[in-house]
């Protein structure tokens, strides 16, 4: 058998096994590894609650009452069904007050009644101590049995005493080795759990052991037991109704127990890991619970059926293993039986040494300034206390533990902590419960305790008298504490928990009510009420993180679910938390707490607004009045650390606020500043945005030009390559974007070189770029340069590349854009085209050179025509020099009559007519030469519009037209101008009009602006008229207008010529015409006017007759012998003495032998012309006294003329005018002319001017009928006849007849008949004109 | 859904408790008692094994509710 240093010496191994269990827990604690954190340990060291009591005590109370035992352990069964309501929330308020006892936790429910504490404490001692009498008995009770199996009378007191010292021992070391009772025990705990597996496995094996070891299962058991007489003992209390209230009181103190226990508390509430390890102590306990207690009842049975007295039903479960020779687990019960009594102690002890220390000792310390030493020996005395409980559980043992079982001490104890159950239910579910309420209460219910449970049990122990038990006290029955009121029919604990309960309930509502709670009472009660629906609640020093975040957390989204979807919620708070970088934290410190209110609310309020956000979260409660208080609580702190006078601290806050607003202005002005600073980076940031858009479509422009065109950075990076560029190069942009370093240039040249972009940016490849683009220009800064490609693509082409900067905002160049045309095609039309020009050119040279000659000809041809029109001239001139010579020497005459003078005049006037039109021609020639000259002489207007007058009104007369003169303004005698032409010019004109008007009348009208020295002159006349289109073409050449009926006249140089001489003179020429009705030309030509001085007359002075002096030679030389005979015919009979040479050499003779005064000298003669002959004599001395006057037909301007002039003294153009000839001979031989006589024809006057001033004499109209018909007739030749007749008959009709003769000798029939209706009276005409219709 | 919905409300583990409290006392107790001790016997066990088995099912649908765990997702794992 067991001896018992055996089983010490199992016991201490035992002992130490547990405590390496614990001390290799918390070493792994230390190094971070919590053990003791598994919701298993945790399950399982709830379990202490089954003590040496269960072990042993449970059979004995199933032995005795039957299935009475049960309810101990359905009660806390019942309880873990509330776990989840009321254990969690007194673990969250643990966990937020870092509450260490029972006691420390009721005290802070009620505003940390040091009162309430120790009243706690000293229930919890006086209601544990029976417990740990029961532990100490149960092991010495087993201790006990074993040895006495063994032989051994132990355990004596010594021994007894051994082991409780080496309980207080373990306790101390498993339990109460640290200062700090607020630490969690994970050592002590998973000691204990492992303690409990081995109490449920050792029960398990008895159990297993009797049930089927020594009965053959269950049912054999209570079969046996139901058939054996002793089922009576058992079966009769279970149908009682007694029972059933015990029944329901066990359930009740079980279930107050299991939670309330200062042990249960502890393992419950004060070493709890986590909130979640209680779901898994919800089922497991139980279930632990359920298996220890499944074998309880056949071993009670078993030991019974066995033989065993109910008396010792508490030992059975040793005794049966012992009497059935089962040492080893008999050893293994004990064991385990010591392992529920050590721990029971262990922890109840210690809990309850802390809570004794707290608030029983340490009041005192602190009351009694002499005891102040002792603060320092806290722990001490806490071992002391240990020490003390379990001595006096040993004591009480011994005192009373022979007369109870093990299950009444502890129910005895669990009434006693039944009266923390309203305090501390109420205190968790009720607000208005206070520390008036909960003092009276559980001071009332526990004074309940000692009288009606306490005060028995010492009686029966022997230590009072039992009369008050049977009598009352003072003899008062109603106050016997078993039947307090006379209440009967109850067990002892039924009535004391009654009694308790009534009272304890009673007065704690009653004192709550009746008493006012304090405002911290009222706030921390919310925080115990609402503990769970509000989260962990901040209690603990500000610094420290000790609050739940995943509760505010939860909070929170709540808060926010009610305003926004779950989802926006959920992210909303994970905002907070980000921002407060709270993320991956489980716990956080008021202070973050705080932040995290303020930050939700901040959210909220951007929703809600501030108001109904500050409202929503005062209503959420996320920061409980706990934590408000604790919040004041820290600021309290901080300003008691200050530990300044008051003085001090307000002016330190005076210059905290003075600072504090002086900051908060330069924070505004700060905030200012960046609120400007944000406005522009918003800008830029909108101006980038922009600029990123343009470029973007920029970009977008680039990529869909034609032309391949790529853009580079100021750093030298392709930033845009276009599609174009893709196609030509075959480079892809994305390969070519962000490449540098020259290298756009591969895919066009196939080698890193510098490209006209490159000139842009780096004036220093300057050189090189233009090396390889030979033609480079710059134009409005674009760079334009041609190259040779020879891209990997295109192979070789010509490019023609153009580079541009493009400028930010400041002006600076920030990229530079490069556009390539492919010109290969144009480069060869361009060499097509220089081949092209090239022969185009050579063609040129050869038609120059054909043209060279063709102008060649046609000057020639041109000289040949000159030659020919001067030579025409020439030979025209010659005939007529003489014609109009011997007409002049023919009007000399004195011998003539009036009518052969009139046609002499004839004759001149034609010549001269013949004369003007050779001058046209030759004018024509001389214009389009541009070698017209215009002569400035002086001349009488007046005299040269009459000539022009009576010229054009012989033609007038001969349409019959009304040709009239006016002056609309006096004229000037003398004026400066070039007399021929413009007496030319008036010709043309009147010319024109005669001929281009059929009937009605023609006037000239001249006008003189002296002031401007303009002469004008208008021709109007009733013609054909000139188109509206014709008013310009009038004045080409060789253009003449045809009427109808009429035929060409003339040369059609008219004009032409007029317009031009009038240019040559600076004046200009007009028309306005109206088809049909006339037209009208005015000419105005600057003509100064000359003073009567200055007039050189150009005229032949009174016509000579002769010469006074001695007579003078004249040599005429001329091979034309009609032209010398005239001059021989007009100079002989002035008296010279005329010698006649035909040639040049002829003359130089005769000059020679003759020695002339004067040679009058022919230019162009055979053999020796007239020059060389002037000259020839010029270079003879014997000629000096000869003068030469040089004569020619020739008028063209030519040198030799102009030679020949100057080699002669003077010189004359032919026809040569005799009034002029005569005058240069007077002036160059100094005769003095002799006048002719008076009666002799003075010089010839225009016949016009006398027509003008001398009526003409015309036969009576009778004798002018014949002449009317005959000329009606145009009978010129009956006309001569009859003016012959006429002026035969009477000379003085003798002019009317000579005009008669002029008129018909040129055929003029109309001009005749004007004549004659002039003489003959209308109605003559009109009977006439009658008489002929008749015939 | 709806049993989980139904479990984790505090109003069921009480109702649960007071269903419990009442199978476990009079008159229930008795019933089974009156059949002798092996029927009591029975009747607490299973009963209290059935419980055990609740609880079990109970506490399932409470994962996710403590404070310091993370949405309800841990029951699933």
């Amino acid at each position: 058998m067991l001896s018992p240093s055996v089983i010490i010496s199992v016991c201490c191994l035992y002992m130490a096994l547990i405590v390496i269990i614990a001390l290799w827990v918390e070493r792994k604690a230390a190094a971070g590894k919590d053990v003791g954190n598994n919701p298993v340990i945790y399950a399982l060291s709830l379990a202490v609650y089954h003590t040496a009591w269960t072990f042993y005590g449970s059979v004995g109370k199933a032995a005795s009452s039957g299935m009475l035992f049960l309810a101990i352990y359905l009660g806390p069964t019942l309880a873990m069904i509330l776990s989840w309501v009321v254990l969690r929330k007194m673990v969250r308020i643990k966990n937020a007050y870092r509450i260490t006892s029972i006691a420390d936790f009721i005290s802070l429910r009620y505003n940390k009644s040091a009162a309430i504490a120790a009243l706690v404490t000293l229930i919890s001692i006086f209601g544990l101590v029976p417990y740990f009498a029961l532990q100490l008995k149960a092991i010495f009770s087993s201790f006990g049995i074993i040895a006495h199996a063994g032989g051994s009378s132990w355990p004596d007191g010594n021994v007894r005493l051994g082991m409780v010292g080496f309980i207080i021992l373990f306790t101390i070391v498993l339990g109460v080795r640290r200062p700090v009772p607020t630490e969690r025990h994970q050592g002590m705990v998973v000691a204990m759990s492992a303690e409990s597996l081995v109490k449920l496995i050792v029960f398990l094996a008895v159990g297993v052991y009797v049930t089927y070891g020594l009965f053959g299962g269950f049912s054999d058991v209570f079969r046996q037991f139901e058939q054996s007489p002793l089922k009576t003992s058992i079966i009769s209390g279970q149908t009682s109704p007694s029972f059933y209230i015990t029944w329901t009181t066990y359930l009740l103190l079980s279930m107050s127990a299991v939670l309330f226990l200062p042990r249960q508390f502890h393992m419950a509430v004060i070493e709890n890991f986590h909130e979640k390890h209680i779901r898994t102590a919800m089922w497991l306990f139980p279930l632990y619970m359920l298996l220890i207690n499944l074998f309880v009842m056949p071993i009670a049975m078993g030991g019974l059926l066995a033989g065993y007295p109910v008396q010792q039903a508490d030992t059975f479960v040793l005794m049966l293993p012992l009497s059935t020779g089962q040492g080893l687990l008999a050893l293994l019960v004990f064991l385990g039986g010591f392992s529920a009594a050590t721990g029971m102690i262990t922890i109840a002890s210690m809990t309850i040494s802390t809570m004794a220390t707290n608030h029983l000792l340490l009041p005192v310390i602190e009351s009694v300034r002499r005891l102040g030493f002792a603060k320092r020996y806290l722990l001490q005395c806490r071992w002391v206390t240990v020490a003390l409980l379990v001595l006096a559980g040993y004591w009480f043992e011994g005192v009373v533990g022979a007369y109870l079982l093990l299950v009444d001490i502890g129910v005895i104890s669990f009434v006693a902590v039944l009266q923390f159950a309203p305090a501390l239910i109420g205190g968790l579910y009720w607000k208005k419960g206070n520390s008036s309420g909960a003092l009276l209460g559980m001071g009332s219910g526990f004074l309940l305790w000692i009288y009606t449970l306490a005060f028995p049990a010492f009686v029966h122990g022997g230590l009072l008298s039992r009369a008050i038990l049977d009598h009352g006290p003072w003899g008062v029955g109603l106050l016997r504490p078993e039947h307090l009121l006379g209440v009967t029919g109850l067990d002892s604990i039924s009535h004391a928990v009654l009694w308790t309960l009534i009272f304890n309930v009673f007065f704690y509502i009653l004192g709550s009510l009746y008493v006012a709670q304090k405002q911290e009472e009222i706030n921390i009660s919310e925080e115990f009420v609402n503990a769970l629906a509000v989260g962990p609640i901040a209690g603990q020093l500000p610094g420290e993180a000790t609050i739940d975040l995943a509760a505010k957390k939860m909070e929170i989204k709540e808060l926010y679910c009610q305003y926004f979807p779950e989802a926006k919620s959920a992210a909303m708070v994970g905002d907070c938390l980000s921002v407060l970088k709270l993320d991956g934290k489980t716990t956080i410190s008021i202070a973050e707490v705080a932040e995290l209110y303020n930050d939700a609310e901040i959210r909220l309020a951007s929703s809600i607004g501030a108001a109904a956000a500050r409202k929503a979260l005062l209503k959420s409660g996320i920061i409980s009045a706990s934590e408000e208080k604790t919040l004041k609580q820290m600021y309290a702190d901080i300003i008691a650390e200050l530990k300044m006078p008051p003085s001090d601290l307000k002016r330190k806050i005076d210059y905290h606020r003075e600072r504090e607003k002086l900051l908060t202005r330069q924070a505004t002005e700060l905030e200012e500043k960046i609120r400007e600073r944000d406005n522009e980076i918003a800008e830029r940031a909108n101006a980038e945005e922009a600029l990123r858009n343009s470029e973007r479509r920029l970009a977008g422009i680039i990529d869909f030009l034609p032309d391949p065109t790529f853009v580079i950075d100021a750093a030298g990076k392709i930033i845009i390559w276009n599609r174009a560029a893709e196609e030509f190069t075959g480079a892809k942009a994305e390969e070519m974007l962000g490449k540098g370093d020259h290298e756009y240039a591969i895919p066009f040249y196939g080698e890193r070189r510098p490209v006209l972009i490159d000139l842009v940016f780096n004036t220093a490849e300057q050189e090189q770029i233009k090396r390889l683009y030979p033609y480079v220009t710059v134009e409005d800064g674009i760079v334009i340069g041609e190259s040779v490609t020879r891209s990997v693509k295109r192979g070789e082409a010509y490019m023609l590349g153009m580079a541009a900067p493009l400028y930010d905002s400041e002006g600076k160049v920030v990229a530079v854009i490069e556009s390539v045309r492919d010109i290969t095609e144009r480069k060869e039309a361009e060499e097509e085209l220089k081949r092209h020009r090239a022969h185009l050119e050579e063609m040129v040279r050869e038609r120059t050179s054909e043209l060279i000659i063709a102008k060649e000809r046609a000057e020639v041809a041109s000289q040949a025509k000159s030659a020919f029109l001067s030579s025409m001239s020439h030979e025209l001139r010659t005939p007529l020099n003489a014609i109009l010579g011997y007409a002049q020497i023919l009007k000399r005459q004195n011998n003539l009559t009036d009518a052969q003078r009139q046609q002499v005049e004839i004759v001149r006037s034609s010549g001269e007519h013949l004369l003007t039109l050779i001058n046209d021609i030759l004018d024509m020639g001389k214009i389009e030469a541009q070698k017209m000259e215009i002569e400035e002489l002086s001349f009488d207007l007046s005299a040269l519009l009459r000539q022009v007058f009576n010229i054009a009104k012989i033609q007038a007369d001969e349409k019959d037209l009304d040709f009239r003169y006016e002056e609309s303004s006096t004229l000037p005698g003398i004026v400066r101008g070039d007399q021929r032409k413009l007496k030319q010019i008036l010709l043309n004109l009147v010319s024109n009009a005669v001929k281009y008007t059929r009937r009605g009348h023609i006037v000239i009208r001249v006008s003189y602006d002296p002031s401007r020295g303009m002469f004008g002159c208008e021709v109007a006349d009733t013609g054909i008229g000139i188109a509206p289109g014709m008013l310009e073409t009038i004045f080409e050449p060789f253009t003449q207008l045809v009427g109808a009926g009429q035929i060409r006249e003339g040369t059609g140089l008219g004009l032409s010529i007029t317009r031009r001489l009038v240019t040559l003179m600076q004046g200009k020429v007009t028309v306005e015409s109206e088809p049909g009705r006339g037209s009208s030309f005015r000419v105005e030509l600057p003509l100064p006017a000359v003073s009567g001085g200055e007039i050189r007359r150009e005229v032949a002075g009174p016509t000579a007759t002769g010469y006074q002096g001695k007579r003078r030679t004249i040599l005429v030389v001329d091979d034309n012998i009609a032209n010398a005979s005239m001059l021989v015919a007009l100079l002989e009979p002035l008296g010279f003495e005329i010698v006649t040479a035909d040639s040049g050499r002829e003359a130089v003779r005769q000059a020679l032998a003759r020695k002339p005064d004067l040679v009058l000298l022919d230019l162009v003669m055979p053999e020796m012309d007239g020059l060389e002959a002037a000259r020839e004599m010029r270079r003879l001395p014997e000629l000096d006294g000869t003068r030469i006057i040089g004569t020619s037909a020739t008028v063209s301007d030519s040198v030799r003329k102009d030679v020949f002039a100057a080699a002669c003294d003077d010189f004359m153009a032919k026809p040569i005018g005799l009034e002029l000839l005569l005058e240069k001979i007077g002036k160059h031989l100094g005769v003095v002319w002799e006048p002719a006589l008076p009666g002799t024809p003075g010089p010839a006057l225009p016949m016009e001017t006398q027509e003008l001033e001398e009526p003409v004499e015309a036969p009576a109209p009778e004798e002018l009928a014949e002449l009317h018909e005959l000329a009606l007739m145009g009978d010129m030749q009956g006309i001569r006849s009859w003016a012959a007749k006429l002026e035969e008959r009477d000379p003085k009709y003798s002019r009317f007849a000579g005009k008669l003769l002029e008129l018909a000798g040129s055929f003029k029939a109309k001009a005749i008949l004007v004549l004659v209706q002039q003489y003959f009276p209308s109605r003559k005409r009109h009977s006439i004109r009658e008489k002929r219709h008749e015939l | 859904m709806r049993i989980r919905q139904l479990m984790r409300q505090p109003e069921f583990h009480i109702f649960v408790f007071c269903l419990l409290f009442m199978l476990f006392n009079w008159p229930f107790l008795a019933i089974s008692a009156k059949s002798g001790l092996m029927s009591v016997f029975s009747y607490l066990f299973v009963a209290w094994a059935i419980l055990i088995l609740l609880l079990f099912l109970m506490q399932r649908t409470l994962r996710g509710t403590a404070s310091g765990e993370e949405g309800d997702n841990e029951g699933g794992r």
